[in-house]
């Protein structure tokens, strides 16, 4: 190697060096998955050794998906998962801030899993719905059997909105973007197609830590 | 070919190396800033990989696209590295023409990450073609080698 060509190697390698060094800072700062939701939207052993964290959205199809997927990891290692759900409403979806809004409304009145998974099996009614669904949502709470005027009063409150907020803040500051992604511990599996074909060896990794 | 006659060839192959080199470290980087696992998410909705390809591939690809591309600016082993930048781009030219022919929605091309500028897979196909080229040319044309074969003459 001639002296200019070392030189341009040097070069070189202090630019990647450089450029890797801020990638990794960058990757670091941002890694701290919270469990900071209201006790209706976790399921299962806070002690669990494995830990899902969902950041989802209702109207995303995907997100429908995976929850079928999640609801059989924790059928098949039931008492050894913790699962977490927080709401990632995107924009793009127009319905999905008002869904989150009513499957709080159903938190409250502790139906929060089973609203969810009513808003996911019912999605395609909702979701195309060319005026907001307020209707259906109402209607599906009273399917439920949860206490009709208490959910409309809670539902359009906006008493909650400040924790749909902040799950999404909290996603964006670990740099969730699409979802649904689950953190299953420290581990990043996003979208359904991921957790179909990695999620089960993930859980199994971390259960054998 | 030093002289002012090869001045343009050369003048052209240093923006070609600059242009295709910061484009290709800026798509590098700001893959690298976002999770491996959208960009494997990206690579998913062109439907033509599985998982078990596309997380391993979303893990090394933007390295290579940054260490080829630093290579090419500081013009160090410039063929080898605007071959594999070509042999990058002929991909994404084939992944894109692929979802265009096939009708498929992927949104964004993903080709700057979440970070980057947002192009629709046919504005991105546009460039990748021209980029290909560019590549191409620093990859297999010799700098100054048409002055060399049709050498202007000394009046």
């Amino acid at each position: 190697m001639t002296p200019t060509a070392k030189k341009k190697f040097g070069a070189a390698l202090a630019v990647v060096a450089a450029l890797a060094a801020t990638v990794f800072v960058s990757r670091e700062n941002n890694w701290s998955v919270s469990w900071r939701v209201p006790s209706y939207r976790q399921m299962g052993p806070a002690s669990a050794r494995v830990a899902l964290v969902v950041y989802s959205d209702f109207q995303c199809p995907s997100c429908a998906k995976a929850q079928g997927r999640i609801k059989s990891f924790m059928q098949k290692h039931e008492g050894k998962l913790f699962l977490v759900y927080r709401h990632f409403p995107l924009e793009n979806h127009k319905w999905s801030f008002l869904a989150s809004q009513a499957a709080e409304a159903a938190g409250a009145q502790k139906k929060f899993w089973d609203y969810h998974d009513l808003l996911f099996t019912r999605q395609e009614e909702w979701a195309k719905s060319p005026e907001a669904p307020d209707g259906l949502f109402i209607k599906y709470a009273g399917e439920l059997g949860l206490e009709a005027e208490a959910f409309k009063a809670d539902f359009k409150s906006g008493k909650r909105d400040e924790l749909i907020r902040r799950d999404k803040k909290e996603g964006k500051d670990l740099n969730v973007s699409a979802t649904p992604t689950i953190f299953i511990n420290q581990r990043r599996v996003v979208g359904d197609q991921q957790l179909e074909s990695v999620g089960e060896r993930y859980i199994e990794l971390e259960l054998q830590r | 070919v030093n002289g002012p006659a090869g001045a343009w060839p050369g003048r052209i192959f240093l923006a070609l190396r600059l242009l295709l080199g910061a484009v290709f470290v800026l798509s590098g980087f700001t893959k690298l800033l976002a999770p491996a696992e959208e960009l494997a998410l990206t690579m998913e909705s062109y439907r033509l990989v599985p998982v078990s390809v596309t997380l391993p591939a979303a893990r090394v690809l933007p390295w290579i696209e940054l260490v080829a591309a630093v290579f090419l600016i500081v013009d160090l082993w410039r063929r080898a590295a605007a071959a594999v930048i070509a042999a990058m781009l002929a991909l994404f030219v084939a992944a894109l023409s692929s979802v265009l022919v096939r009708g498929i929605d992927i949104g964004g091309c993903g080709c700057f990450g979440a970070a980057g500028p947002k192009l629709t897979p046919g504005q991105a196909l546009m460039l990748d073609a021209g980029f290909l080229a560019a590549a191409l040319i620093l990859a297999f044309k010799r700098e100054g080698q048409h002055e060399e074969n049709h050498p202007h003459p000394a009046h």
